[in-house]
């Protein structure tokens, strides 16, 4: 009896180090097909709980709605009319560039996604889409809301795929200020206790001038986050602690904590890079 | 019976803790309803059980996050059987016992995870963050164990794999 308790023992370690040391491509599969046997439960449970919650959302606020929806109306009209300035904008845009003889830029695709899961551990800053590589999802794309810039997709199985948030703590994405022309690294710090999503600059010239309320875009450097998408706005300044540099706290511009709906942004290439190379791929003159 | 039981609790577990959001005010620790499961079974069930039920849950935890497969087993497993060898020297039916061993768990598995996690580097956390988040995972694990615990105690004995008395905290088997 001790015996074979002792080969149970030995067995199931063995079991053990092999799953620990899994090649990557197979532990991928296994983790793929673990979360898309899981995502229609995910997505149900997900959508139940979302539905509750913005019913008891309209009925609390809606005395608010009517206002809400003039505002939207106005809204809806001003924009309207900025579409079609943009694009007779937008017309000219592509007559110059074609006289100049520059790459036309790729279109950006963008795949709508819903937001089907958090991260079930708690250890990383993640939520679970419910699009995968078929719908043309693949690991290391943006991810947008409205807003602004929300993560950059991990891995994909068939149907969703992981996004890790800006504000993980291992996120890092490249960044300038578009008022000072300064370039930094936008790094991400978690929650705080109020549960706000902490962002912050690194590596901004010393010598720049930097506002509160600045605006903080994606510099396009590094190949996962096309150029100009709005990360956050400056909140605080500081000089960091070498004093070589300067270091701003940043204010998300999308609400990473509730966001329900984001797109992938499926082209993801730099408009700069292109307009650098031309079209046979040399540097422009 | 027995294995579809385990399983659904399984899921069922795996979905609560996806669905309920983190709380930052915790360190970012989640409801370790998972961990809650693996503590039911090392209580109320036989080594072969545990042993089963820790392997699931943990396997289920990685697939549906960033943790490379094997982490969460090992994590459930160690402390699972760890809480089995102390259960002939508590009170099985306590609710008191639940939380402890509740907090057990799940301090023991948040700890056993950050030591893996970061020997990888596969986090950035600072150990007062740590900390934090096991003082926060442990009063969840005190909160969502005994919940837990009546609630699988409860479909055990709906479906026949324990016998129905006035106490629910009935020894199964």
């Amino acid at each position: 009896m001790r015996e074979r308790s002792i080969i149970v023992w030995l067995l199931l370690g063995a079991a053990l180090v092999l799953v620990l040391n899994l090649p990557s491509p197979i532990e991928e599969r296994g983790k793929a097909a673990i979360r898309e046997f899981l995502a229609p439960l995910q997505e149900v449970v997900t959508r139940i709980t979302q539905g509750s919650r913005q019913w008891v959302d309209a009925v609390r606020t809606l005395g608010e709605m009517a206002v809400a929806n003039q505002h939207m109306q106005e809204e809806l009209t001003k924009l309207r009319s900025e579409i079609r300035y943009l694009e007779g904008l937008e017309q000219e845009n592509a007559e110059l560039r074609e006289q100049l003889d520059f790459m036309q830029r790729p279109d950006r695709t963008l795949i709508p996604a819903e937001i089907i899961g958090r991260d079930i551990s708690g250890w990383w800053q993640t939520v679970r889409i419910g699009k995968g590589i078929g719908h043309g999802v693949e690991a290391g794309m943006a991810v947008v809301t409205p807003d602004g810039l929300v993560g950059r997709t991990l891995n994909a199985s068939i149907g969703t795929a992981d996004i890790k948030l800006i504000s993980d703590s291992m996120s890092q994405v490249s960044a300038w200020l578009p008022r000072s022309g300064s370039h930094g690294i936008v790094s991400g710090g978690g929650l705080s206790l109020q549960g706000v999503p902490l962002l912050t600059m690194r590596f901004i010239n010393k010598d720049t001038e930097i506002r509160m309320g600045d605006e903080v875009l994606t510099a396009g450097l590094g190949g996962i986050f096309p150029r100009g998408i709005l990360i956050g706005y400056v909140e605080t300044v500081q000089r960091d602690d070498t004093g070589l540099y300067q270091r701003a706290e940043l204010v998300p511009a999308a609400d990473l904590g509730r966001f329900n709906y984001g797109f992938v942004v499926a082209e993801s290439h730099d408009p700069v890079d292109l307009l650098l190379r031309g079209p046979n791929g040399g540097r422009q003159p | 019976m027995n294995a579809l039981v385990m399983l659904s609790l399984t899921i069922l577990a795996a979905l609560l803790q996806a669905v309920i959001p983190s709380f930052p005010r915790l360190g970012q620790a989640n409801i370790p309803a998972l961990a809650a499961i693996v503590v039911y079974y090392a209580l109320a069930r036989d080594r072969r059980d545990l042993i089963t039920v820790a392997i699931l849950a943990g396997l289920i935890q990685d697939g549906m996050g960033l943790i490379p497969f094997g982490y969460s087993p090992v994590a459930f497993g160690v402390m699972g059987v760890l809480i089995s060898k102390c259960k002939e020297l508590v009170f099985v039916h306590e609710l008191l016992t639940h939380m402890l061993f509740g907090i057990l768990m799940a301090v023991g598995s948040t700890l056993i995870l950050y030591i893996l996690l970061t020997s990888t580097n596969l986090i950035d956390l600072r150990a007062s963050q740590a900390l934090h988040r096991v003082a926060g995972s442990a009063l969840l694990g005190a909160v969502a164990t005994p919940i837990l615990f009546r609630g699988c105690a409860h479909l055990d004995r709906m479906m026949g794999l324990v016998e129905s008395t006035d106490s629910p905290w009935q020894e199964i088997r």
